[in-house]
Order: C-alpha cells, then sequence, then structure tokens
C-alpha cells in the first residue's frame, strides 16, 4: 500500500470541490476552474463538510488510515451524491444513510457516464430517483424497514414519464427527487482535469474499481447510525 | 521579529503590482487571528491587483514556517498552459505542456529555466534541478528559487 498509494485529492482543494458541484449545472463546464468566494463563505461551507464527516462520510480514520492524505476519486464522488441530496434540503442525519446504502449503484450511474467525461448529455444517461416522504419510521418502524425507504431507483433520461409508474418499482407514494449524479460527476471530473489535481489514469482505475463490484448488490441497508455526534 | 522568507518570482510580481512583502504579510496574519488558514484564495484583493497589472493568474499565496509560498496556474481558452507551484523551500515545481525532444530535454538540468521557456524574467531564472515526464504529455521540472529575506 505504501508502496503504490492510490493518487488522492488534497483537502485543501475540498471547498473549492464543494463549490464547483453545488454551483455548476450537472453535465457542463465548470466556469471558473479557481472559484471566488469570500472566507465567510468558505467557512460556512467547511463547516457544512465537517457536518458531513461526522457520519464518517465519505470517509472515516478507522476505514481508510490514509484519508489524512486527502480522498481517493471513489471518496470524491461519495462526497458528491451527499452534497447533491444535502442540497436538495435533506437533513445529513437522512442524507448520509441515503447516500451510504446506495453506493454502489451510484457509482455505478457515475461510472457509466465517465466512460466519456466529455459527452453531452443523451437520453439514456441513468438518473437516481429518490422517493422522498416516506419516513414513518415512528409511526411502523418494522414495516417502514420492509419497504426499503431509502433504496434508490435509477431510470434512464427517456423514461422520466414513467416516473410514478408500477412497472419501474415507483408505484410507491410520496415526492420524487431526480438526481443527475453523473452529470455532477463529469463536472467535477473536467474541473480536477483541467486543474491537475489528480492524474488521468485515475478515473480508468475507478472504473474498474467498479467494474470489479459487479457481484455486490446495488442496496445495503445501512443499519447502525452514526457514533460520532 | 524573527526573518520571513519569500522567492525571488513572487518577489518580482509583488513589486510589478506595487504591493510589498510585509503587506501581504498581514493580511495572512490578520487571517491567522481569525483561526482562519494562511493562504490567500482566489478572489482576494490582492489577488485579482496581480492579475490585472501583471496578468499572471495567481491562485494561492500561503505561508508556512514564516516563508510565503506561491501558486501561479496560467490559462489560455480554459487550458492550463503552465503552472508553478513552491510547497516548501526545497519543494518546487515548474509544469508545462510537453513537446520538448528529448535530447533537448535531457540536458536541461543544471540551468536556468529561461534555457527552456521565459514565463515571466524572474521565474526564467530558476534552478532546473531535475525533470520527469507524464504519461499525459506533461512535462514536470523540479525546480530552485533564489530566496530572500524581508
Amino acid at each position: 500500500m505504501a508502496n503504490n498509494p492510490a493518487p488522492r485529492l488534497s483537502a485543501l482543494h475540498l471547498d473549492d470541490l464543494a463549490i464547483v458541484v453545488l454551483t455548476t449545472p450537472s453535465g457542463s463546464d465548470p466556469a471558473d476552474p479557481h472559484p471566488e468566494l469570500d472566507e465567510d463563505t468558505r467557512a460556512r461551507l467547511r463547516a457544512r463538510l465537517k457536518l458531513i464527516g461526522r457520519h464518517d462520510w465519505p470517509s472515516s480514520l478507522r476505514e481508510d488510515a490514509q484519508l489524512r492524505r486527502g480522498y481517493t476519486l471513489r471518496q470524491c464522488f461519495r462526497l458528491v451524491t451527499a452534497l447533491m441530496l444535502l442540497d436538495a434540503h435533506i437533513p445529513p442525519s437522512i442524507a448520509i444513510p441515503i447516500a451510504r446504502s446506495n453506493e454502489v449503484l451510484l457509482l455505478r450511474i457515475i461510472a457509466a457516464r465517465l466512460a466519456d467525461p466529455d459527452a453531452i448529455s443523451s437520453p439514456h444517461d441513468m438518473l437516481a430517483v429518490v422517493p422522498l416522504g416516506q419516513f414513518w419510521e415512528w409511526l411502523d418502524p418494522v414495516g417502514w424497514r420492509e419497504a426499503e425507504p431509502y433504496r434508490i431507483r435509477s431510470l434512464a433520461r427517456s423514461e422520466l414519464a414513467s416516473l410514478w409508474s408500477q412497472d419501474v418499482g415507483l408505484g410507491i407514494a410520496g415526492q420524487r427527487l431526480v438526481l443527475d449524479v453523473g452529470g455532477s460527476a463529469q463536472t467535477l471530473w473536467r474541473w480536477i482535469r483541467a486543474r491537475r489535481l489528480l492524474p488521468e489514469s485515475t478515473v480508468g482505475a475507478f472504473r474498474d474499481e467498479v467494474e470489479r463490484m459487479h457481484a455486490e448488490p446495488e442496496y445495503q441497508q445501512f443499519e447502525e447510525r452514526s457514533k460520532r455526534r | 521579529m524573527p526573518t520571513s522568507y519569500l522567492s525571488d518570482p513572487l518577489d518580482d510580481l509583488l513589486q510589478r503590482t506595487g504591493l510589498s512583502p510585509t503587506r501581504v504579510d498581514e493580511a495572512l496574519e490578520r487571517l491567522a487571528r481569525d483561526w482562519q488558514p494562511t493562504v490567500l484564495k482566489p478572489g482576494h484583493a490582492y489577488l485579482q491587483l496581480i492579475r490585472e497589472r501583471t496578468g499572471i493568474n495567481v491562485v494561492g499565496i500561503q505561508r508556512r514556517y514564516r516563508r510565503l509560498l506561491v501558486e501561479i496556474e496560467q490559462f489560455e481558452d480554459k487550458h492550463c498552459r503552465w503552472r508553478y507551484h513552491e510547497r516548501s523551500r526545497s519543494d518546487c515545481v515548474f509544469a508545462c505542456v510537453d513537446n520538448i525532444p528529448h535530447t533537448i530535454g535531457d540536458a536541461l538540468p543544471g540551468r536556468p529555466l529561461r534555457a527552456l521557456i521565459v514565463p515571466t524574467p524572474a521565474i526564467g531564472a530558476v534552478m532546473i534541478d531535475s525533470l520527469s515526464r507524464d504519461p499525459e504529455g506533461w512535462l514536470t521540472l523540479a525546480v530552485t528559487p533564489e530566496w530572500r529575506s524581508f
């Protein structure tokens, strides 16, 4: 491990990463590779990132002893999914379990889009659909858990008309949140590439890593609540 | 007061902008007093001033162990042309797009950077220690600038 460490994005660029992800429309080029914000806004953003970090996301020192050296590309994309959910006003205590239980599905969507980072959006792009409004945990914990409330579905862009249809398993009640995680990942990678923060080969290694996870189920319910609060 | 240091290229940039290293140091001192990282990020008035007066895109000035370290990334139509990063006293890097033949490239270590390229006159004077080529077509040079105290 020490001989061949995976390249990591230094924590120095973490708030820039968050700004780029949150302010750039998914799938477009970042307007400015060096976002200009005042110190106060950056401080508030860092506080938000620390809040995510308290939930052991994108990783913790126990899971990944090298975390102090920076974030790997996979961890960056983990962070992107959490930031997009937070951007939709989902509190971290719900957003992180959603991102964590559906990590494999989200990474697959991202890896498929990163096959060509410069591609424009097409009708075949997969989008992530988060069904909201079914958090009736306090009323019926057992039934709630069996309904898999945190499960994300994926849907092609051209099939958005069937967002409420029973056929694709979306017959449940509640509102839907549609996230273009693939597009955001493209944006992020274009920013990293423009500033040469990671070597070009990283994206290939990331796709291989996702390829190796082909046997893992898309949804793994995340039971325990994070301990560090 | 203990001595502080800055490199020749940064000194040159500050002089052409009309700033003094002491003023940059005081700005960093103010950040440190507010418990914020001692680095001037893009958007800071001084960095905008440097870009207006000299055309050089400075993306960060940080202070480590009383040493001002500059990071420059020069962009042309959204593509990075060259970059110059000072990470510490002995770890400074100049990188640019590589189209230099190996016969010329291998003779570069030990000579000043102006033998290859002159980004600004002061950066052209730094000495090349070693060079490496990325598989992505970039030439990365480890360089040593002159340091001066203020």
